[in-house]
């Protein structure tokens, strides 16, 4: 799999990588206990984002008694120091726009303008709900 | 070798051919909405495709028809000479030959090099078409780097869903032989979104939109400046996102609210929390100039949103579908050909040219 090594961290992996650098290390099952509660997650999602971790390089796994193992490759210190160096990474991020189908196109959105079209849903069909 | 005349009168055919299919489309368009079908997306879809693919098989739809049978079809500027000869239009004879040759004259100063301001615009096109390629060929560049770093979360026959942590919007493209849905990883946390992500973008291949969306933008580069052909890909791009939008919700029987709140919640997470998410506060600058290039003039999401909550009705009935694309072909087609060069000598034609030569010997014996 073709990914560069040590990319920054998205919001979900720096979750997944808080909650590895608090365990010191875990099973995938340990992690997915660990991870704060707030929205019910799949435990084969929690699987895949151990993965990506581990192939961006920030986790490493052993497996101990038919189980993967996964600790963190990378220390916190380290990363925040990798992190303020590598800003200039953001300008290489988002999405093509041609020979594509998205779910939803660039735009500029405001949190009012989000804010208007949640009260057209809420207003017009809220109530739709089964 | 391909004479550079023959290559400009193709390109110029086939913007006009362009042309008249977004008049035609636009016209039935209209006659749609006002006939109570305005939002019946599945169905001006289905017509605005049929445009482009009409556009894309005229030129061997008219060799047919001249080679078995249907003979020559009367051009436009046939017409104009027989109204000329009647005298519905009163003209200086030499003038009105001039006019009918002019595109002809011009492309010819084009390839001879005679006319400077000509050969500028010519350069000016080929800048335009050049720029374009190069942004198409980045483009791919990017989602095949997209493709290849994303992870595989599972096979649905040629259909590959993955997941990648550089996107914030799902999306999805196709190869050669696969297709490929791409969903951001944090929709992986929220299984009711990536439910309806997924089953939008299938939605997509099922319609067929990936191979109308990499037509357009592999002709792209040959109709950069003609704006018949950004209002076709405005109109494309728009009602193929609403009829997938009606077409998923019937399928899985998902309902209004839940969607749109599902679009609102990709929204927010991709245009809102994603440059506060990289925490680059000293840097927006660089992320909101990578997020320029992409970024459409004006919001689409309170337009699909609005469309949603007003709901898909009128539909036209299959006898209706039908003719409506009979008469888009017809129309396209006819007007193709009209517009195409004259090859034959028409006895009109004849008349005109030797009013025309009488009225120059005229001239040169009484200057």
């Amino acid at each position: 799999m073709a990914r560069r090594k040590n990319e920054l961290l998205t919001e979900v992996e720096l979750e997944f990588m808080q909650t590895l650098w608090d365990l010191g290390e875990g099973t995938v099952r340990e992690v997915h206990a660990a991870l704060p509660q707030v929205t019910p997650r799949a435990y084969t999602s929690v699987a895949t984002v151990l993965k990506v971790l581990e192939g961006k390089g920030y986790a490493s796994s052993e497996k101990k008694d038919r189980t993967l193992k996964y600790r963190p490759a990378f220390g916190r210190s380290a990363y925040e120091v990798k992190f303020l160096r590598e800003t200039s990474d953001a300008m290489f991020g988002g999405a093509p726009s041609a020979l594509v189908a998205r779910l939803i196109e660039d735009e500029n959105l405001s949190e009012e303008n989000l804010d208007e079209i949640r009260k057209i849903i809420e207003e017009r069909i809220g109530r739709d709900t089964p | 070798m391909i004479r550079p005349e023959a290559l400009m009168n193709l390109l110029i055919d086939a913007n006009l051919a362009l042309m008249i299919a977004a008049l035609a489309f636009a016209l039935i368009e209209g006659c749609m909405r006002f006939a109570g079908y305005g939002r019946a997306y599945s169905a001006r879809l289905r017509l605005v495709m049929a445009a482009v693919y009409v556009v894309a098989l005229s030129p061997l739809v008219l060799f047919f028809f001249r080679t078995y049978g249907g003979g020559e079809i009367p051009g436009f500027s046939d017409l104009m000479i027989a109204q000329f000869l009647k005298g519905n239009i009163s003209i200086h004879p030499i003038l009105f030959d001039d006019l009918l040759s002019a595109r002809s004259s011009a492309v010819a100063m084009v390839a001879e090099g005679r006319a400077p301001l000509l050969i500028l615009l010519a350069f000016l096109l080929i800048g335009a078409a050049l720029a374009r390629l190069i942004y198409v060929a980045m483009n791919l560049f990017q989602v095949m780097s997209l493709v290849r770093g994303a992870i595989t979360l599972r096979r649905i026959g040629r259909i590959q869903v993955m997941v990648s942590d550089r996107v914030h919007v799902p999306f999805s493209t196709r190869g050669l032989r696969r297709f490929y849905v791409v969903l951001p990883q944090d929709i992986l946390m929220d299984a009711p979104l990536m439910k309806v992500a997924i089953g939008h973008e299938l939605q997509h291949i099922r319609q067929r939109d990936l191979e109308c969306e990499i037509l357009a933008a592999v002709l792209s580069p040959l109709f950069v400046l003609n704006p018949a052909f950004w209002y076709l890909s405005q109109k494309l791009r728009g009602l193929r996102e609403f009829a997938c939008d009606f077409e998923y919700m019937r399928r899985s029987g998902c309902a209004r609210v839940d969607y749109a709140r599902s679009l609102v919640k990709v929204a927010e997470a991709a245009f809102l929390q994603a440059p506060q998410r990289t925490m680059f506060a000293f840097s927006v600058p660089f992320v909101g100039r990578s997020r320029l290039f992409s970024r459409t003039a004006r919001s689409g999401l309170k337009t699909r949103v609005n469309v949603l909550v007003a709901g898909e009705v009128g539909k036209p009935g299959q006898m209706l579908n039908m003719g409506l694309l009979v008469v888009l072909a017809g129309m396209i087609l006819t007007g193709t050909a009209m517009l195409q060069k004259s090859t034959g000598w028409s006895h009109d034609r004849i008349m005109m040219s030797t009013v025309v030569n009488l009225e120059r010997l005229n001239s040169r014996n009484n200057p």
